[in-house]
């Protein structure tokens, strides 16, 4: 769960072009808004890095809005969608 | 009394086109639409943002005729269109300036974003993509799908899959997965439908411009096709591709690369309305979106 977790601050960081470091994002510091500060734009190239990198899609508002959290949620989803 | 009237208005062209074909529709247009512009005050509501920016100097009976001419085009395109649903075997003629330039994206398996305005034949455009080797998908707004899906209920087989922009992220995810394909994403880019718009000119005015297309194509790295389409004759249109783009996030900063896009566009479109005043179809005021 810890790897899932280092790659997608890695991904957040490179992919999304962050001006931050991986280490200083928390597993639970909110993606959006006041958190990270993504917004709708970043979301659409989130979900596209997620199903490059982990072959994972996130196809319906519920799924979004729940595994779009927090780093901590993600990696959980994407533990839960690689395994079934 | 309204609705009777909105019913009994295509209804009779259609017995029109039933008794004497595209012509004598075309010819009883003309006092209908006459009727229509001295009579209604809504429909110089609804095109006066346009029009008054159009023909920012023209004197009111001016402007008042460029109504007339407006509508006039806009019922000759309606009534092409149940033409082609009352007599299926009707001959029109359909050209795709730019053709060629689409045809190699595809074939260098890279998938496109096409976007389109209200203008023109825009709903025909769609089929003229038709014969392109790849599958067509666009993203619609309800009004819009129920539009166009009239249109192909009329007698043409839809040649593309529609992608609900009320859906998840207004279809972006799903279009998304489409592009990797190597397939068309066709979106209206000149009414904001709820996504982020930037601001950007347009007829001298500011105007709010939706940049979830340009946006779409750099997270997927596909260019964006600038697409109108035209009546030319009667019973011809073409659809031009105005312009490319390559959309490109360098860094953190989309502002600037969605701005440039959306500039792009608006000028091709003022491009086009310089061009072919009389084939705007879009009866909402764009400039308060």
């Amino acid at each position: 769960m810890n790897d899932i977790k280092r790659e997608i601050k890695e991904l957040l960081v490179h992919g999304l072009r962050l001006q931050t470091r991986p280490e200083d994002i928390s597993d639970t510091m909110p993606l959006f808004d006041d958190g990270l500060g993504l917004d709708s734009l970043d979301a659409v190239e989130l979900v596209v890095l997620v199903n490059k990198q982990f072959g994972v899609q996130i196809k319906d508002m519920n799924e979004g809005k729940a595994a779009f959290g927090s780093v901590a949620s993600l990696a959980a989803y994407i533990k839960e969608k690689q395994g079934s | 009394m309204k609705k009777t009237g909105k019913q009994l208005g295509p209804m009779f062209f259609y017995l029109m086109i039933f008794i004497g074909g595209q012509r004598l529709a075309y010819l009883v247009l003309h006092p209908v639409v006459l009727a229509y512009v001295v009579c209604s005050t809504t429909i110089h509501k609804r095109l006066g943002p346009y029009v008054n920016r159009r023909f920012p100097h023209g004197s009111w009976l001016h402007k008042r005729v460029q109504v007339y001419q407006i509508i006039i085009g806009l019922g000759k395109m309606l009534i092409d269109r149940a033409l082609l649903g009352i007599k299926p075997d009707s001959h029109f003629e359909g050209t795709f300036e730019g053709l060629d330039r689409l045809q190699d994206i595809l074939d260098s398996g890279s998938g496109a974003v096409v976007v389109l305005a209200h203008v023109g034949t825009w709903q025909t455009a769609m089929a003229h993509l038709a014969g392109l080797n790849t599958k067509i998908h666009a993203i619609m707004a309800h009004n819009e799908e129920a539009m166009t899906k009239h249109f192909y209920e009329m007698g043409r087989s839809r040649s593309f899959q529609i992608i609900d922009a009320q859906g998840f992220m207004g279809g972006m995810i799903e279009a998304a997965a489409i592009l990797a394909k190597g397939e068309l994403v066709l979106i209206m880019g000149d009414r904001a439908e709820g996504g982020q718009t930037m601001p950007t000119q347009f007829l001298g005015s500011p105007i709010n411009l939706p940049v979830a297309a340009y946006n779409l194509a750099a997270v997927t790295n596909t260019p964006i096709i600038i697409a109108f389409s035209v009546k030319t004759g009667t019973t011809s249109h073409t659809l031009k591709i105005w312009d490319i783009i390559h959309p490109h996030f360098a860094g953190r900063e989309k502002k600037a690369e969605l701005s440039r896009c959306v500039s792009r566009f608006s000028k091709g479109l003022q491009d086009y309305v310089e061009q072919y005043p009389h084939q705007w179809g879009n009866f909402f005021d764009i400039w308060q979106q």
